[in-house]
């Protein structure tokens, strides 16, 4: 995104399948808590509010007038920043060297971001995993940001033995009407699996349905 | 025998042999000359003093409004996030589509010889450049930062070092708008010049003598002016045919090139040209039926000369609708689950209104142009076509806005509402049209004087010639 080229037709956003950009419809900037149209008059909470939101303005990044397109920028400050530490220690960027502000402020640890084109960081070891997937890849648009698939058991036929198992147990337990008389392995498959058993939709140990962002 | 025929004023009926006429009454050349100068030269009468104030009032509004805008920031409009383009581009589709009759009249008719064209065609014509006046006005203003919107224009930049994205259909969009406003404007000048000559020659006062003087270029109606004249008006004329198609094409390409579900179709190039020239077709019978009994112009813009354009609004408004249909048909036989999506979307989705407004106004409405009793009738024709007028801006916006508002994530999904801002300018747009139509009617020939005159010769001289074939018989 060349900012400065920018004249705003908002011809790229309409065309973004994945709809992240976002346009400087007014100068949000330089006028921030600055209302326009029927919310020039705010109310006094409003007028708090906007001095409130001046606060979030990053004193590290460039700002950008209106009538100019915004996308992520994977947090370019940072990245220049760790690349000139690099530099002057005579090597190259390695984890944990870039924290996107997304990634920090991330309270699950689902989001990795590193160099692609080192094959030993931990992105790339991700976006090689067989899990690893672009969001609609199919329209051709060559995505860095990849996704890793839930593990799942889609297809039930290729269910492992322990699960048939576990499902045999549970399905008994809920066939008997919840009699209890279940020994102790009865009980610990219906807490520990709870929803994910009876929806026979995923069945995981470590991995409860959460999806991972490697970057 | 057949001399009988121009003297009454059906024409619309077809006698095998003979060429329906085309001027009725027993007019001559000087009644021609007067009818079609009165117009500019009598004192304007009430109703257009009234509706020139309304028109001129809502072109200032206008005005106005686009300098809040370009102050302010185009987060006036109702554009937000997942719909980055809203009515200013629906209408400025719509005004380019308006923008298709003027040109088809005069260039494709008139390769085509169609004699009929000669009494509408300048009027269509002077709409055609208003309505293209309409449409520049909104790609400009509709860019986030208008001020640098000349950087779509290829000139060697000293500032970006660097020429315009030519891959972009936003860039041949500006060349395609433009080239069209500059040939139309130029053929609908050099045909008005034997007309500005007659303007000239009554003018009673010095300074109009002088203007029209100054307009005609010094003709003097020799023969040696008019053979150059009507060698220069087939050339234009040849130009002009093509790009009558290729503006439209390129204006679709605008949608079709993308990846939007909804836009992205092979259809839309002849399904946006068949519809601009509806549309086009649509204006020009809404403003000329009321025109020719205002004006005066019965006799020459006659009942044949509607239903002659109510043809054309019905073969272009059903290739419309066979459009509608093949969208559909594709959508389902293509089996692209997010093009599918799209078009089940628009029927019966959140914007169902939209397009079934626009279904009934395109497709059902100028069926009724079947009935010669509605092709002849012109309260019935100003009521379909304002109809169709309706349809075709339903139809950009169904096109623009419903495909933006539901695209591939639903997490992106939003709804579209129009700010106070969005209604102003497009009314304001009608408003600089009308000003520049009433100021036309007020100031220069709104009929082609010269070639109604000439289909009239060609009239006499079939008329003798039948009474001459008679009598030799006998």
């Amino acid at each position: 995104m060349a900012y400065n080229r920018c004249i705003g037709t908002r011809y790229c956003a309409n065309n973004c399948p994945v709809k992240v950009r976002r346009f400087n419809y007014f100068n949000y900037n330089a006028e921030v808590g600055v209302g326009y149209g029927v919310e020039a008059f705010p109310s006094a909470i409003e007028k708090a509010n906007r001095k409130l939101q001046a606060l979030v303005l990053n004193p590290e990044v460039t700002v950008r007038g209106r009538g100019v397109m915004e996308k992520c920028t994977y947090c370019v400050q940072r990245v220049e920043k760790a690349k000139i530490h690099a530099r002057k220690e005579g090597r190259k960027i390695e984890d944990g060297d870039v924290i996107t502000a997304c990634q920090a402020a991330c309270s699950t640890n689902a989001i990795d971001f590193g160099n692609i084109s080192d094959e030993e960081s931990v992105v790339a070891k991700k976006h090689a995993d067989t899990r690893a997937y672009g969001m609609l890849e199919q329209l051709n648009i060559k995505p860095r940001t990849m996704y890793l698939a839930r593990v799942r058991n889609p297809h039930p036929r290729l269910k492992t033995t322990q699960q048939i198992e576990d499902l045999a147990t549970i399905e008994a337990h809920h066939g008997h009407g919840g009699h209890g008389e279940g020994d102790g392995h009865d009980e610990h498959a219906a807490d520990a699996h709870g929803e994910a058993a009876h929806n026979d939709s995923a069945h995981s140990d470590e991995h409860h349905g959460e999806e991972q962002h490697a970057e | 025998m057949s001399l009988a025929i121009p003297n009454g004023l059906d024409n619309t009926v077809e006698r095998p042999g003979e060429r329906a006429p085309l001027v009725l009454g027993n007019t001559n050349y000087h009644d021609i000359t007067e009818s079609v100068c009165q117009v500019a030269e009598r004192k304007p009468s009430a109703g257009w003093v009234g509706g020139f104030l309304v028109a001129f009032a809502l072109l200032q509004m206008l005005g106005l409004l686009i300098v809040y805008l370009i102050y302010t920031g185009v987060g006036v409009w109702g554009n937000r996030a997942p719909i980055f383009w809203g009515w200013p581009i629906v209408n400025f589709v719509f005004w380019v589509g308006i923008g298709h009759a003027g040109t088809l009249i005069s260039a494709i008719l008139y390769l085509f010889r169609q004699e009929w064209r000669t009494s509408i065609n300048r009027a269509a014509e002077a709409m055609t450049i208003f309505a293209v006046a309409c449409a520049g006005t909104f790609p400009g203003i509709h860019v986030g930062r208008a001020w640098l919107a000349f950087w779509l224009a290829p000139y060697p930049s000293l500032n970006l070092w660097m020429w315009p994205q030519f891959r972009s259909p936003l860039l041949w969009d500006v060349f395609a708008v433009s080239t069209y406003g500059t040939v139309s404007l130029l053929f609908w000048y050099m045909g008005m010049v034997p007309d500005l000559a007659t303007f000239r020659d009554r003018s009673k006062n010095k300074y109009r003598r002088m203007i029209y003087g100054l307009l005609c270029l010094g003709w003097s109606g020799s023969s040696r002016h008019w053979m150059r004249y009507e060698k220069a008006y087939a050339i234009l004329a040849a130009l002009a045919a093509p790009l009558v198609l290729s503006v439209h094409t390129i204006v679709s390409f605008d949608f079709a090139v993308s990846q939007v579900p909804g836009w992205h179709t092979t259809i839309f190039p002849p399904y946006f040209v068949a519809g601009a020239i509806f549309s086009g077709f649509a204006m020009v019978l809404t403003l000329m039926i009321p025109a020719r009994s205002m004006l005066n112009l019965e006799k020459l813009i006659t009942i044949r000369h509607l239903e002659n354009m109510c043809k054309i609004i019905l073969a272009t408004g059903s290739l419309v609708g066979l459009a509608y249909g093949t969208e559909f048909f594709i959508a389902w036989y293509g089996q692209v689950p997010a093009e599918q999506f799209a078009f089940i979307n628009r029927a019966f989705g959140p914007y169902w209104w939209a397009y079934w407004t626009m279904v009934s106004c395109n497709v059902i409405s100028p069926q009724l142009f079947w009935f010669k009793k509605c092709r002849t009738t012109p309260w019935i024709i100003v009521v379909v076509c304002i109809f169709v007028n309706i349809g075709m801006w339903f139809e950009r916006f169904v096109i623009t806005i419903t495909s933006l508002s539901r695209d591939y994530l639903p997490s992106a999904w939003a709804y579209f509402s129009p700010t106070w801002v969005d209604w102003g300018m497009l009314i304001g747009s009608f408003g600089l049209f009308f000003t520049l139509f009433l100021l036309f009617c007020r100031t220069l020939p709104v009929i082609n004087m010269a070639e109604v005159k000439s289909s009239l010769a060609k009239q006499h001289h079939m008329a003798h010639a039948a009474a001459e074939h008679g009598e030799a018989e006998h």
